[in-house]
């Protein structure tokens, strides 16, 4: 895209605008406008005459080209025609007395050298004027000379911000456009009355569709005296088809000599920006609608699911309890339907659990509870099962109470699961340990200053090898559709659902285990004591 | 045997001669409604002294339907149960703030939601 020698200079602001509107940074627009100006325009400035290019503003500054300094043409015909004078002046001098020496007294030759010297007295007088004028005229060109070199200033100064500046007057016409605000006014086209201003250049509110109204545009505003700060409007036209979204000021000017109001108008390209606001927002909206239709998702699921399920153990229970009277096989039938059930509905519930944790829409209830007293409620809950697979369980560690903030059903749910895996692999006659502790912050974990609980779980089973210690936490794995791994997911589901709720409060659940038949494993659950600054309710 | 008219808001069919099967033995007069509108239609219609509500109706949830009952100041001693399959923790209190006056959750066991009926009957009386 590097413009090619012969290039006119008048193409560069084409690019530009081009340039801008595919949205390119103001650093790659610079570079790839430099050769065509260091080629085209070196030595123009956009204060130069109106038609120096379209680049260069419409109606403003002098024509007069550059010229070498030291040599002031303005000061020539001045000097010229005073020493013409001074020669005349002396020639007539010295005509005159030599006719006043050779003539006779109260002769005409007398008269004629008087007459003489009258006259090189006057030319004398016209050479000093001519002189002093001659002085007047360097003065003001010096004056002329420095007003330039601001202008030049001034010029590029205009040239080198990015911000858009334009000065118009009451009826309308540009007086003045900088580079980046002639590439959304043109400036060619000034001249159309203020009222017309906002439908002409396409100016529309920051929605980019609602028209601006006349009487809105910070132009007019300023126009009538207002100082206007800072306003994001939106300009499409056929030089910025894509549009472009702009943060325009604008402040009053004296009025011209000629007794119009004038106002200049500052603005800045915030396109970027505005898209970057609009894509964040878009992103956040589509994040928050996936996460709601998710949520709508599950809960609907969970309904759905648990609708027939209701009908089922509410009609096996009905039968197990003898009604209407069956016979002793037929009771046990209904048992198992109703066993069977109860399992489904809980598999359910996990599945639904883990998935509500998965997608990120669980809800944490908190409040403040005693862990200990919590720990005894699933301990007294798993008695029957306990009894049962007749191992005993036993609890250590603190005594009194353990107040934590925390989502206590959700709590202990996860104990339960971790109680219930335990005792699933304790062997008959074994023993499994509840223990308690307190880990207080110092270099455990660097960044979060709370003090944490640990629960741990220990078993007398096989334990669980090493390769295996993290899969266990997975509901399923992925890839992984054997028999054999689908029979053993159930044990995982229970396990994967107790670390995700107590990730989800800050903490972790992992497994320690030397996978020794008979020395089991270790659980551990690890919440810090409160929520904190880290992880806030939800 | 006690009695009562119970009003039964619930779509699903099997659950509603789940409702017949639990509870008609007992002595209750039944009446059966489908939907949110029908529910609120018969609750003035028949004036029940019980509403089982299933939270989870199409269209008008049992909780709305609880709220539009209770604008009607006519309708106050009516005790409303609210039926809830989701077994959510707040599904408690939300019914509660609707003005349910109890809380049974599905699924349903018979002893359960006879004594909930038993309790809400003799608060009326």
């Amino acid at each position: 895209m590097s413009p090619s020698p012969s290039r006119s200079p008048y193409e560069a602001p084409k690019i530009a605008t081009r340039v801008q509107e595919f949205g390119l940074e103001d650093a790659e627009r610079r570079s790839l406008l430099r050769p065509a100006q260091v080629e085209g325009s070196a030595g123009r400035n956009a204060l130069a005459g109106p038609r120096s290019g379209p680049q260069a503003p419409h109606g403003y500054g002098s024509s007069a080209p550059a010229r070498p300094w030291g040599l002031d043409p303005m000061i020539g015909p001045t000097a010229r025609s005073g020493i013409t004078a001074l020669l005349t002046g002396g020639l007539l001098l010295v005509l005159s007395g030599t006719l006043w020496a050779l003539s006779p007294a109260s002769s005409v030759g007398r008269l004629v050298a008087i007459g003489g010297v009258a006259g090189a007295a006057i030319v004398a007088t016209l050479t000093y004027l001519s002189l002093l004028l001659a002085s007047r005229n360097r003065e003001r060109s010096s004056l002329t000379a420095s007003n330039r070199a601001q202008d030049a200033l001034l010029d590029s100064l205009l040239n080198a911000v990015d911000a858009g500046i334009l000065v118009a007057d009451g009826g309308g016409e540009i007086l003045l456009a900088n580079p980046s605000a002639a590439r959304l006014f043109d400036p060619a086209s000034g001249g159309v009355p203020i009222r017309e201003w906002s439908r002409a250049y396409g100016v529309f509110q920051a929605d980019g569709v609602t028209p601006c109204r006349p009487e809105d545009l910070p132009l007019a505003r300023a126009l009538e005296g207002e100082f206007v700060d800072s306003e994001d409007l939106f300009v499409r036209n056929p030089q910025a088809l894509g549009g472009r979204w702009v943060a325009m000021s604008a402040k009053p000017l004296p009025l011209s000599p000629a007794g119009t109001a004038r106002a200049v108008v500052v603005f800045h390209d915030i396109t970027a920006r505005r898209l970057a606001g609009d894509l964040a927002e878009a992103a956040r909206l589509s994040s928050e609608a996936a996460s709601q239709a998710k949520e709508e998702f599950l809960a609907r699921m969970s309904h759905d699911l648990r609708t027939p399920m209701n009908a089922i153990i509410g009609f096996a229970s009905l039968l197990a309890e003898g009604e209407p009277a069956l016979s002793a096989e037929q009771a046990r039938y209904a048992e198992y339907i109703l066993s069977a059930g109860d399992e489904l509905l809980t598999k359910i519930g996990n599945v639904l659990d883990l998935s509500n944790a998965a997608a990120g829409v669980t809800r944490l209830d908190y409040h403040s509870f005693d862990l200990i007293q919590a720990l005894g409620d699933v301990r007294r809950s798993f008695q029957p099962v306990a009894e049962r697979f007749s191992v005993a369980v036993r609890f250590t560690g603190e005594t009194g109470a353990c107040v934590i903030t925390a989502d206590e059903l959700r709590i202990k749910r996860s104990l339960a699961e971790l109680l219930a895996n335990a005792l699933k692999f304790s062997p008959r006659g074994g023993q499994v340990t509840l223990r308690l502790s307190r880990r207080e912050p110092v270099g455990e974990s660097p960044g979060d200053d709370r003090t944490r609980i640990r629960v741990t779980v220990e078993d007398q089973g096989n334990g669980v090898a090493e390769q295996d210690q993290e899969r266990i936490f997975r509901g399923f794995e992925p890839g992984d559709t054997s028999y054999a791994s689908l029979a053993q997911g159930g044990m995982g589901v229970g396990l994967a659902l107790a670390r995700s709720f107590v990730e989800l409060h800050g903490g972790w659940v992992w497994l320690e285990s030397e996978g020794v038949a008979g020395r089991g494993s270790r659980v551990h659950l690890e919440i810090p004591e409160s929520p904190g600054s880290t992880v806030g309710p939800h | 045997v006690p009695t009562g008219r119970i009003l039964i808001v619930e779509d699903n069919e099997l659950n509603r001669a789940l409702y017949e099967a639990m509870l008609r033995p007992e002595g209750y007069e039944l009446t059966m409604a489908t939907t949110a509108l029908e529910g609120l239609q018969l609750a003035e219609s028949e004036r029940p002294e019980v509403i089982l509500m299933d939270i989870g109706l199409p269209v008008i949830d049992g909780l709305e339907a609880t709220r539009r009952l209770r604008e009607n100041p006519g309708n106050r001693s009516i005790r409303i149960l609210a039926v809830s399959a989701h077994a959510l923790e707040g599904d408690r209190q939300r019914a509660a703030a609707a003005g349910c006056d109890g809380f049974v959750s599905k699924p349903i066991h018979r002893a359960t939601l006879l004594a909930e009926i038993r309790r809400q009957l003799e608060r009326t009386s």
